[in-house]
């Protein structure tokens, strides 16, 4: 169901987002919002600075402390009744939830990317259940067949007039006239309208978390539309996916980290809900009840393997966004370039690692080549409140395809940093060469009957294709030239 | 590694200085190796100009980017032992520069060479910073200004995002030079978004390459611009290209011919 991507490379994929007019109208209105709100958000803060560095720590040594913690967690959890499950794979996360939902044939669904991860709708849909999504941006990319295109705003590549006809489309009812759009407020009421009625009989209710807190043996959850709490609360069984990274120690902690996400994703001070779920709840004469029937799967999916390795400092990740927002490839091409559910410089360290911990090999191919996608501006890396490396990691990357290449392309790179190297090793050949190249050029240059610039040239086609090149009219090296300053 | 502010002191250098040209201005654009040459002559005592090693090629930058770290690091080690010998090395790009400055100590990070590249990453230079740290003494303080240059056009500057994130004091130091010059800058607003060079990133990468050019060079236009300085003349030559080819009213300058105050003005690819 859920369409990946159309074509086999974020190269070709870029390449029609950016011939696609509604893509670029949607990005262009997004983006610029985004980034103000974001930085009106840290500006009005003293201390904005020190908030995202104790986050850093904070994130630091819980994933220094995974393991315990989860272990921790897991038996705080159980104390309260809460059943906790471990998934090594996708495929193992899928069928704990499958068993949990057997029999059951309504499922009401939070936002989380962890189950996009898993592609758990198709799983459902398969065994016979009806699957909705209540988070609007969510809800809307599933009416359209699509993934999610950003790990905060889903939807975020469509226009209202897509979004309007779309519910036209799944939800009937008049024709408006040509050329008229519904306002949002009308859109969201009418999407409210039915994924209240979906709330109501829902069976199951299965939603992400941002962070599962060790000693309190909960799950914490952060949303503006409150359907978090509704997927929880409204149905008899309450699923919790989560990626095991997504742990922290203690409240305290967690707090940490709500200073600066919703700051650093949406510009908010927090958000509208921050709910805490555990195996108990407050009932209304105030006294700790059971609450109905909790569990939460623990997906590893290529994590644990992070641990302690070269890409470990991906795992701080708090999925806020930022670097999605400020990143000029993704703000150019969108989210569904990239392949997968996780886009921007996160997801082109992210996708790679976890890919590799699958069995799809088609996705594998597809992600392997994002780290390469990058112009190395560095901008992900000054946003990113927790202090992730981001271009340094795709850097490593690199190192480990050009250590073992795959494929045509992987090859090629290889073997012409081996000639690349030698020319280096032997500055004179490397002189004679650059000479005669030199030369060429200019010739080249005279041929189109242009003294300063080449149109065309075999060999650098993606520069030519859209740009001239300038050339050295004097067509001699600088050290050459200069030998006699 | 902590940042150097420039501080306000102007000492005549008679220390021996060299210019790593860069590989891309050694091919395709020597007159910026000359600028750079002319402009650091001008600052030693006797007009003794930098040398200008012979076998010098790159910064190894395009095989680190690759993927190629032992390449890169064989080349790192190279140009150290080539620059090894001079008090500062100057470099004319921001980029080629945080190579030398912010990625070298990391490649040779762990190696017996770790702390030949600490030392010298301290005495590589961005041509701007440098000419910012030594400039003559005339030029100080700042209000000391000359009056506006008219001889030359609407002025803008792009900052390369080496230089905002790894030469980080470039960006003043560049716009202090000028006003110094006698430039009064034309800015361009979202100055912090990249303009899509990135090295193979724009051969391979091409369309969303152009496309970030496009989006940089609506911006430059719409400061009022009809000339754009830049201290990295990978940005400058993507863009003049581009610019070119869609036959915009704009045109392209390294900082390092502009502070030379050669007439006419030399502009890339005219
Ligand atoms: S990498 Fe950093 S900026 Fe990007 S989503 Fe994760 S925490 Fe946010």
């Amino acid at each position: 169901m859920t369409s990946v991507s159309s074509g086999k490379s974020f190269h070709d994929d870029a390449a029609a987002a950016l011939q696609n007019p509604s893509l670029q109208a949607a990005l262009d209105k997004a983006g610029a919002g985004f980034l103000a709100t974001r930085s009106r958000a840290f500006a009005s803060i003293e201390n904005a600075q020190a908030l995202c560095e104790a986050a850093e720590r904070v994130r630091t040594r819980a994933v220094h402390d995974m393991a315990d913690l989860l272990l921790l967690f897991e038996q705080r959890a159980r104390a309260q009744g809460v059943s906790v499950h471990w998934a090594e794979t996708a495929e193992q996360a899928r069928s704990i939830v499958l068993a949990l939902c057997a029999g059951k044939r309504r499922i009401v669904k939070g936002k989380s990317m962890a189950s996009e991860e898993i592609e758990l709708n198709e799983a459902l849909l398969q065994a016979g259940a009806e699957v909705v999504e209540t988070d609007l941006g969510e809800y809307i990319v599933q009416l359209a067949e699509e993934i999610p295109s950003h790990i905060i705003a889903p939807a975020v590549h469509k226009t209202r007039a897509q979004i309007d006809a779309l519910f036209r489309h799944h939800h009937g009812g008049r024709k408006t006239p040509e050329g008229r759009v519904r306002s949002s407020q009308t859109l969201v009421e009418e999407a409210r309208r039915i994924i209240r009625k979906k709330f109501l009989r829902a069976e199951v209710g299965i939603t992400g978390t941002n962070m599962l807190i060790a000693e309190r043996g909960a799950a914490l959850l952060l949303t503006n539309e409150g359907n978090g709490d509704l997927s929880a609360i409204m149905a008899e069984r309450h699923i919790v996916l989560a990626g095991i990274e997504r742990i922290v120690a203690s409240e305290k902690d967690a707090a940490a980290v709500l200073r600066v996400l919703a700051r650093s994703a949406t510009g908010q001070s927090l958000g509208t809900y921050v709910s805490l779920y555990g195996g108990t709840g407050r009932g209304t004469d105030g006294t700790e009840k059971p609450r109905k029937d909790m569990h939460v799967v623990l997906l590893d999916n290529g994590r644990s393997a992070m641990h302690g390795g070269p890409w470990h400092d991906m795992l701080r990740c708090i999925r806020c966004g930022a670097c999605l927002n400020h990143c000029p490839v993704y703000t150019s091409v969108g989210g569904h370039a990239y392949g997968w559910v996780y886009s921007g410089p996160m997801g082109k360290v992210l996708s790679p690692l976890l890919a590799e911990a699958g069995t799809d090999a088609r996705l594998k191919r597809r992600v392997a080549a994002l780290p390469h996608a990058s112009s190395f501006c560095g901008r992900c890396v000054e946003v990113c409140p927790v202090g992730i490396p981001l271009t340094s990691l795709m850097r490593k990357l690199r190192n480990r395809h050009f250590e073992r290449p795959q494929g045509i392309k992987g090859w090629k790179t290889r073997l012409g940093c081996l000639g690349v190297r030698l020319l280096f090793a032997h500055p004179r050949l490397y002189r004679s060469l650059l000479a005669l190249a030199l030369r060429l050029l200019k010739l080249a240059a005279r041929g189109k009957g242009h003294v300063g610039r080449v149109a065309w040239l075999p060999g650098i086609g993606g520069w030519t294709k859209t740009r001239d090149l300038p050339v050295n009219r004097s067509a001699r090296a600088a050290i050459t030239l200069l030998d006699d300053v | 590694m902590t940042e150097r502010t420039p501080s306000k002191v102007a000492v005549p250098i008679a220390v021996p200085i060299a210019v790593l040209a860069t590989c891309l201005a050694d091919a395709l654009r020597p007159e910026t190796v000359r600028a750079t040459c002319t402009l650091l002559a001008r600052l030693s005592s006797k007009r003794k100009p930098p040398a200008l090693p012979k076998r010098q090629t790159c910064c190894g930058q395009i095989l680190y980017n690759a993927g190629d770290r032992k390449g890169a690091a064989s080349q790192a080690l190279r140009v150290i032992d080539l620059f090894e010998p001079f008090q500062a090395v100057v470099v004319p790009s921001g980029s080629c520069a945080g190579m030398l400055k912010r990625h070298y100590p990391q490649l040779l990070a762990g190696t017996p060479h770790a702390r030949r590249a600490q030392a010298f990453a301290r005495k590589s230079w961005e041509l701007t910073e440098f000419l910012h740290l030594f400039r003559p003494r005339t030029q100080q303080p700042e209000t000391q200004h000359k009056p506006p240059d008219k001889s030359l056009p609407p002025l803008t500057w792009h900052d390369s995002c080496s230089c905002l994130r790894e030469c980080k004091s470039s960006t003043s130091c560049a716009r202090s030079l000028l006003a110094a010059r006698g430039v009064r800058l034309h800015e361009a607003s979202e100055r912090e978004v990249c303009c899509g060079f990135g090295g193979k990133f724009s051969i391979a990468n091409s369309a969303v390459s152009t496309s970030m050019a496009d989006d940089k060079l609506a911006r430059l236009q719409q400061s009022g611009a009809k000339l754009v300085a830049s201290a990295d003349l990978g940005c400058l030559l993507h863009l003049a290209g581009r610019a070119r080819r869609r036959a915009l009213p704009l045109s392209f300058v390294h900082i390092a011919e502009l502070l030379v105050e050669q007439k006419p003005l030399p502009t890339i690819g005219a």
